[in-house]
């Protein structure tokens, strides 16, 4: 059995990523696949999907970046407001920079977050599975990456035959 | 053939039989709006999988199903396959026994589902290395073993070779390791700064 040829040539980067505090995921396309890379603890986990596979994309847009905003504007609040009564009463230097340093972080999170754009889900159907694929979470990058693979997904596919929508079989 | 399904709610969504393209939708039964593209692969029928014809004559048979007529070989071990037999990766041709132990081996790429990464379990030892206290130089020094090993060999199936968090991993576990060294040494040879005095009662 032969081993695999060297496989930088064989993936490229999509746009779109997932970031949190113990996840982290990106999606990559080779000739007849995409593939979800999920960084795990100690390693990555991969899930493939074959282009003469995919049956559907559904892209579903979330609420998630709102809820995700309300929860870092309530952090930054939390080191805003003691900041500012401390700034009016007696300003202890290391406390005050203290303060103004985490409001800054919540903030750049924040701001971080509502620049990303609006956030969905994006799901890839197949006869088997339907599976979301977490590196698609936001709107934009979704767009684009289904126009990327539209044509080769297509290509993929394009030896299968005219159908009978009817019944679903392949046309004499 | 399987319906478009309301990421939402499952319920069916109302895209027309046979259309090939995106469209947006509202979901009849939660009023989501979702955006599908749709695949000719999604109206086709899945074919029911070959089982292999029987031996006749002279012909030669399968390895493991005696009765089914030989279809290849396999690429790996030569034995021949029946139809239902061989899998197809990417242009091999393999037996299922083959397949099961490339895997294994990390020699089938097309099938991996997961790879250890030495360079992020580096990290990680290192980081428990601070929880350790006096302890730390034998995550230290592991995490430093990991990391050297995660900067030799490869990484990602895709390539990306993590060698910033080896880097920290290295940083990391050298810092742990000299520390609490040094500090072991300061308190068995009596030498350094004085951490505890007594106090006059």
């Amino acid at each position: 059995m032969r081993r695999e040829s060297s496989p930088s040539a064989t993936y490229t980067r999509l746009p779109g990523r997932r970031f949190g505090l113990m996840q982290r995921a990106t999606l990559w396309a080779a000739a007849d696949h995409v593939l979800v890379v999920n960084e795990t603890m100690t390693g990555e986990a991969y899930r493939r999907f074959f282009f003469r596979d995919i049956r559907a994309i559904t892209i579903h847009p979330t609420g998630r970046r709102e809820r995700t905003s309300l929860v870092l504007v309530v952090f930054a609040l939390l080191n805003l407001v003691p900041l500012l009564f401390l700034m009016a009463d007696d300003p202890d230097v290391r406390a005050v920079s203290l303060l103004a340093g985490g409001t800054l972080v919540w903030v750049a999170l924040l701001v971080a977050n509502l620049l990303r754009g609006p956030s969905c889900e994006t799901r890839f159907s197949t006869a088997a599975h339907d599976d979301v694929v977490a590196p698609l979470s936001r709107l934009a990058p979704a767009r684009r990456v289904v126009a990327m693979l539209r044509p080769r997904i297509l290509a993929a596919q394009a030896e299968l035959a005219p159908l009978s929508p009817a019944t679903g079989d392949a046309a004499p | 053939m399987s319906a478009v399904r309301c990421p939402s709610c499952l319920a069916e969504l109302p895209v027309v039989d046979g259309a090939v393209g995106a469209e947006t939708l509202t979901c009849g039964r939660c009023r989501a709006t979702v955006e599908v593209e749709t695949f000719p692969a999604q109206w086709r029928k899945v074919q029911p999988g070959r089982t292999g014809e029987l031996v006749t004559g002279e012909e030669a048979a399968c390895f493991v199903h005696t009765d089914r007529r030989a279809e290849a070989a396999c690429d790996a071990c030569g034995r021949f396959m029946c139809a239902l037999c061989e899998v197809r990766v990417g242009e091999q041709r393999l037996c299922v026994a083959c397949l099961e132990s490339g895997r294994r081996a990390g020699r089938l790429a097309q099938v991996e589902r997961g790879r250890t990464i030495f360079a992020l379990v580096a990290l990680r030892v290192a980081l428990f290395g601070l929880l350790l206290g006096p302890f730390g130089p034998v995550a230290g020094m592991s995490a430093i073993v990991l990391a050297v090993v995660g900067l030799l060999k490869p990484a990602s199936l895709t390539d990306r070779r993590y060698h910033g968090s080896a880097i920290v991993a290295l940083l990391l576990g050298g810092a742990l390791t000299l520390g609490w060294l040094w500090w072991w040494l300061t308190v068995f040879t009596g030498s350094g700064t004085t951490v505890f005095t007594e106090v006059e009662p």
